[in-house]
């Protein structure tokens, strides 16, 4: 946070104007925005776990360089950070190959089914967000697929604010 | 000062001591706000505002209303959000994009000395930190990856020069996607990756990673030397002193002198 002394409790959520006299229209911002700073995307992946039934993890990749953004769940089994740096090369591929065929269109989402997980990539689009993805691993006994990748969806556009 | 594997222990130490401030190297700096890094920049890295307008997301003009009316107050990032010029996700995503790739520079292990002031913050508010261990994670990660695609760490600073073979469009390889294309069109022999990188709106790192890809499909020269450490001197020159050829230089100089 920028400012130096520790916050009162329960002030988060509200825009605090450091100093109203430089400046006065941080006053009448609505708090709807601001209690997103923080942590959209945390948000965003966090509604994942808990929403989408059989999720082992998720995690907020940029495909160019391998970062993930952010990562929850996964665990032992599972190292997010890891599956992140290794399935932008699965993007990649595929992304080369369609340039490669001349193909206009976008991908959408890739799909790798694995004997006992659903491994689900979503590229985002729009503004600011091109060049991510979300990816999603899940226990294939308790998933519902259908049900997860349109989940997934209405979670890329809560990301867009 | 960090360890060849880029372990940086005054950076953790600053961590643990939840320290406020900027920690300076010769490659650019990294501010910290309660032991977390908030904010990052470096003269190889573009800055948030060159990714945000190169890319038309933000007009230069909006960009400089902004500075102008939070920047004294460090809260221009909170600015953009609270005048609806970009979402929040939007800019946390970019600022993040940022911070990661001005700290890959800052926290090269050849950056030279490194120095802290306590209590200085950035202009651009801080929307949140990264703990430190996170982005020493990624670093050493984004040096690995550099070094498993083609291990010429030289490449990274040197300008882009297209290799002469490239040049006669036979031996290119079939196929060269279109952002390795983008960043192959404009090295000139004087651009660096970074330099290419500012001038399409694209973190540095996107650019040492295509310039690497590049280099090894032989599209473009890399640098003699490759990761060599420059030799050293061979034995006898760096025994001179006690060579006998030595003494006997030295008494042909004295024998001079007395002439």
């Amino acid at each position: 946070m920028t400012d130096q002394p520790p916050r009162p409790r329960g002030t988060r959520a509200r825009p605090r104007a450091q100093d109203p006299t430089k400046n006065p229209t941080a006053q009448h911002t609505p708090s709807k925005g601001s209690t997103k700073i923080m942590a959209n995307s945390e948000t965003a992946l966090k509604d994942a776990m808990t929403s989408i039934e059989g999720v082992i993890g998720v995690a907020l990749v940029d495909y160019t360089s391998g970062m993930a953004l952010g990562t929850l769940g996964g665990g032992k089994d599972l190292d997010l950070s890891v599956a992140a740096a290794g399935n932008t090369d699965v993007v990649r591929a595929k992304a080369r190959t369609m340039e490669m065929l001349g193909l206009k269109d976008e991908i959408e989402d890739i799909l790798i089914t694995l004997s006992g997980q659903y491994h689900l990539i979503r590229l985002l689009r729009g503004r600011g967000k091109s060049g991510l993805f979300l990816y999603l691993a899940l226990d294939r006994g308790r998933a519902n697929l259908a049900m997860a990748r349109h989940q997934l969806k209405s979670i890329e556009a809560d990301l867009e604010v | 000062m960090s360890a060849a594997d880029g372990h940086s222990p005054m950076l953790f130490r600053l961590a643990e001591q939840r320290a406020t401030g900027v920690l300076l190297r010769d490659t650019g700096a990294l501010y910290l706000a309660d032991g977390e890094v908030v904010h990052a920049e470096s003269p190889a890295a573009p800055g948030i505002e060159v990714l945000l307008t190169a890319g038309g997301r933000l007009s230069p003009e909006t960009w400089q209303e902004a500075v102008a009316a939070a920047g004294a107050a460090c809260a221009t990032g909170r600015w953009l959000i609270e005048h609806r010029r970009l979402a929040a996700g939007e800019l946390e995503i970019s600022r993040l994009g940022a911070l990661y790739d001005a700290a890959y520079f800052v926290l090269l292990p050849a950056a030279g000395p490194t120095r802290f002031r306590h209590g200085v913050r950035h202009w651009f508010g801080s929307l949140g930190g990264v703990p430190v261990a996170r982005v020493e994670y990624e670093t050493r990660r984004r040096r690995l990856l550099l070094d498993s695609l083609w291990p010429h760490p030289r490449l990274d600073a040197a300008p882009v020069t297209v290799a002469r073979a490239a040049l006669r469009p036979a031996a290119w390889p079939p196929f060269v996607p279109r952002r390795q294309a983008a960043v192959l069109d404009l090295a000139d022999g004087v651009r660096t990756p970074s330099a290419i990188a500012a001038l399409l709106g694209r973190p540095a790192f996107h650019a040492l990673l295509d310039v690497r890809r590049l280099a090894a499909l032989g599209l473009v020269e890399t640098p003699r030397g490759g990761t060599r450490a420059p030799a050293r001197a061979p034995a006898w020159f760096q025994n001179i002193g006690d060579d006998p050829d030595a003494a006997l230089l030295r008494r042909l100089r004295v024998a001079l002198e007395r002439l």
